[in-house]
Formats: structure tokens, C-alpha cells, sequence
């Protein structure tokens, strides 16, 4: 008891850390055991967010639109009633306007890939440091499952790693643990792009005398078995032949702003690389 | 426990501040972190645990890294923050500042190391180790004002919802 008394401090913190010792270990398999307890988790988060996030845009649109009219306002008094009606319809048509203009760019995705896609929200962005993911609110219930590629108007987002009942974890192209079989549009060489974390994505693997230029398009080769062929994943902004090796350095910004990043298609065809 | 509440649904909150406002390419600033090392600084140790617990959990289910990764380097800011509390007079500025940046600077340092081990292609590298310290930097200036706020924030809340005396708030009262 005196014992007891003395080191429950560190007994109390070496058992804590014993057991997140085991958390670790065990979630690096997939499944992880640990599996339902994230999924409790998200379900019990998730729908504050969902809310938080749809607010917090509308008040953020609401605020720019109120900037854009200042002006007006000050120039005419007489007519500062009527443009506050205005502006009130003006935010909501704005606000219809670039929506239509989204979905209109996710309906022609829709149609070229000629595959069954459903359109998800992004909800939250990964709170930690190192890694890069967002939470969309469509999950199992909605058909989205694990390894389903994550596509916006411009280009790949990337893909499902965490598939919830009503939501889904999506991995950026961005994150260090990404890596997309890609090829370069105008010559068609092919390598593979890497995250880096803070927006920006390595191709690897092209050897040194290939003719890379600033500005060559980065496509989604296919060969992956997830990502469909051809889609745009981003821009090389960076060639450097001077490091050591075989391969050259080739920095890619993707054609996705990862941040302001709102309607997204889950393209929810199973290939036989996801039944596997 | 009308504190731990507090500080939970405070933690909570700062939470979903960190992922819906703080943009994605931005320095990120570690609230969480100096919500559990000012909860660590003061006596009730079980309420910091509890806090670190808790948020750690709730970050590893949104970040993509192993379970349990968060969790545990919240729970080391706690030991980190109960060392520094012995060592260094933190009603001062100089050394809370200086105790935080310690701190978030061990435990970045640590997150790198655990994450390159886990990682075939490993995340150690100059750029990693720069935004860690800009991090650490960042968050230990806010320290200060942070911790006073809190600390105004339990004081004001004592007087409404729970005993100040028994749960006192005052940085002097520390072991």
C-alpha cells in the first residue's frame, strides 16, 4: 500500500503508456481491432462538424459579400435600403451561382467517367500536423468503401482509407502516405507521385536524361488499379537534376486546392483491385 | 468535475477551431497542447490525464496516423509540464514561454521520430524539423496570454458552477 502510495504516478503513466504502445502496434494492421471505437468517435463528432462547417461558410460568404457592397453603400445613401435587399439576394444568387458553377464541373466529371460516382461534402480537415486527410460526409450506407478514388472538377483529391456508416476518412494526394502511378502527359513517362505534405507532391522514379519541363501536366496512368486513367493530378513546378542518383527531383503542385476544397465525387465503381 | 467539464468541452471546441478555421497550408497552432499543459501545471493531475486522453483520442481518429499516437504525445506534455512546473517558476513569462516551446519542441521532436520508424520514407528531414520549431515558436508565444485567459475563464466559471476553493486555480498553489 505505502508502495502504492509512493509510485502511482509512474505506475499509473507506464500502464497509459504500455497501452498506447498496443493501440499503435496494432493499428498499423487493417483492419485494426481498434476500428469500431474510431468509428464511435467520428459518428459522435462528425455531425457537429458538418454543421459547424456549413455555418461557418455561409457566414464567411456573407462577410465578403457585405465587404463587396461597402463601397456601393457609401457612394449612395438614398439607395442604401435597397441595396441591403439587394445584397441579400445578391449573396444568395452568388452563392447559387458558384455552386451551379461546381456542380456543373462535377456533372461533366460525372459524365466522362462514365461510372458510378456519388458527390460528398467535405466536412474537416486531419487536425494533426503530418498528415493530410479530410472527413466527407457519405459512408457505407452511401456505397463509399475503402481504396474508392476522391475526385473534384479540377483533378484527383485521392482516396478512401476509412470507410464510416455515414462517413468516410479521404487520404490526399498530398499526405506522405500517397503514392499514384502517374505519367507525365507530354511525353508519357511514367513514375510515381508521392506526397510531401504542404500542398505539394514528388514524382519519383524518372530517370535523369528524361525531358521534363516546368509546367508538364501530370495524368493519372491507371496502372494503379484506382485512380482512373488520365485524370489530371497536377503541374510540375520543380526540376532539380543536381541531387545524387539516377532519378531526378520533380516537385508537383496538384491541380486541387486542397484547401478550399467543398464538393467532392466518390467514384464508387468496384474494380477487381478494391475486391481484392 | 464541474472543472473537467470545462475544460473538456473547452478542449472540444478548440478542437474543432484547429480543423474548421486554421487553413490547411497554414502554421498550425497547437491550442490543444497548451490546453493540456496548462491543465498539467495545476494540481489535480487525474483531470490533465483525463483531458489528455480524451483530445488525444479524439485527434487520432481524425488524423491519418496510428491510433494511439496523438494520445500519447498529449499524455508526455503532461509529464513534460509537471517537470517544468518543478524546475521553473512558471508565474513568470519568460519561463512559460520557454517551458511550452521546451515542451512542444521535445514532442515534435519525438512525434518525427515515431513517424520515420513507422515510415519506409521517413518524414525526418530539415523542412519537418523547421515547421516543428516555427510551430513550438508559434504556440509558446501564445502561451501567456493564453493561460491567462483560461485562468481568468476558471475563476469567472468557480464562481457560477463550482467551488474555487476546492478546485483553486491560482498558479501559486502548485507543488
Amino acid at each position: 500500500m505505502h508502495l502504492w502510495r509512493r509510485f502511482r504516478v509512474p505506475i499509473v503513466f507506464t500502464i497509459l503508456f504500455l497501452l498506447i504502445f498496443i493501440f499503435i502496434t496494432s493499428s498499423l494492421r487493417y483492419p485494426h481491432p481498434l476500428r469500431p471505437l474510431q468509428t464511435i468517435v467520428i459518428s459522435l463528432t462528425a455531425p457537429i462538424l458538418k454543421y459547424l462547417t456549413i455555418l461557418g461558410r455561409s457566414v464567411e460568404r456573407a462577410w465578403q459579400g457585405y465587404f463587396y457592397l461597402v463601397g456601393v453603400q457609401q457612394e449612395n445613401q438614398e439607395l442604401k435600403q435597397r441595396l441591403q435587399e439587394i445584397a441579400g439576394k445578391e449573396i444568395q444568387y452568388q452563392e447559387a451561382r458558384l455552386a451551379q458553377e461546381r456542380l456543373e464541373q462535377l456533372l461533366d466529371l460525372k459524365t466522362q467517367l462514365a461510372q458510378p460516382v456519388t458527390g460528398a461534402r467535405v466536412i474537416a480537415y486531419d487536425p494533426s500536423f503530418w498528415f493530410k486527410c479530410a472527413i466527407i460526409d457519405r459512408g457505407e450506407a452511401e456505397g463509399v468503401k475503402w481504396g474508392m478514388p476522391v475526385l473534384s472538377g479540377t483533378g484527383i483529391v485521392g482516396r478512401i482509407i476509412e470507410s464510416y456508416p455515414h462517413y468516410a476518412k479521404v487520404m490526399f494526394l498530398i499526405d506522405r502516405n500517397s503514392a499514384v502511378d502517374a505519367m507525365i502527359q507530354r511525353n508519357r513517362m511514367r513514375g510515381i507521385l508521392e506526397g510531401k505534405g504542404g500542398n505539394l507532391c514528388y514524382l519519383r522514379y524518372i530517370p535523369k536524361n528524361a525531358d521534363v519541363q516546368p509546367d508538364d501536366l501530370i495524368l493519372a496512368s491507371g496502372l494503379g488499379g484506382i485512380y482512373p486513367r488520365g485524370m489530371a493530378l497536377g503541374k510540375v513546378t520543380k526540376i532539380d537534376k543536381k541531387k545524387a542518383g539516377i532519378f531526378q527531383e520533380i516537385e508537383v503542385t496538384p491541380m486541387v486546392d486542397f484547401a478550399n476544397l467543398e464538393e467532392v465525387l466518390v467514384v464508387t465503381a468496384v474494380t477487381p483491385r478494391l475486391q481484392k | 468535475m464541474a472543472r473537467l467539464i470545462l475544460h473538456l468541452s473547452l478542449g472540444v471546441t478548440l478542437f474543432f477551431l484547429q480543423i474548421l478555421l486554421l487553413p490547411l497550408h497554414q502554421t498550425r497552432l497547437e491550442l490543444l497542447n497548451l490546453l493540456v499543459f496548462y491543465e498539467a501545471i495545476h494540481p489535480f493531475l487525474f483531470s490533465a490525464v483525463f483531458l489528455a486522453v480524451l483530445l488525444g483520442l479524439v485527434v487520432d481518429c481524425y488524423a491519418n496516423g496510428p491510433l494511439g499516437l496523438y494520445t500519447g504525445l498529449y499524455l508526455l506534455v503532461v509529464i513534460l509540464a509537471r517537470v517544468f512546473k518543478r524546475h521553473l517558476n512558471l508565474q513568470a513569462i519568460i519561463p512559460q514561454i520557454l517551458a511550452v516551446a521546451l515542451t512542444l519542441v521535445i514532442q515534435g521532436g519525438l512525434e518525427l521520430g515515431i513517424l520515420s520508424l513507422l515510415e519506409p520514407s521517413g518524414v525526418f528531414h530539415f523542412q519537418a524539423v523547421r515547421l516543428n520549431l516555427e510551430k513550438a515558436g508559434v504556440t509558446a508565444l501564445l502561451a501567456p496570454p493564453s493561460f491567462l485567459l483560461l485562468y481568468w475563464l476558471d475563476k469567472t466559471a468557480g464562481r457560477y458552477f463550482f467551488d474555487p476553493h476546492s478546485a483553486s486555480t491560482e498558479l501559486d498553489d502548485l507543488d
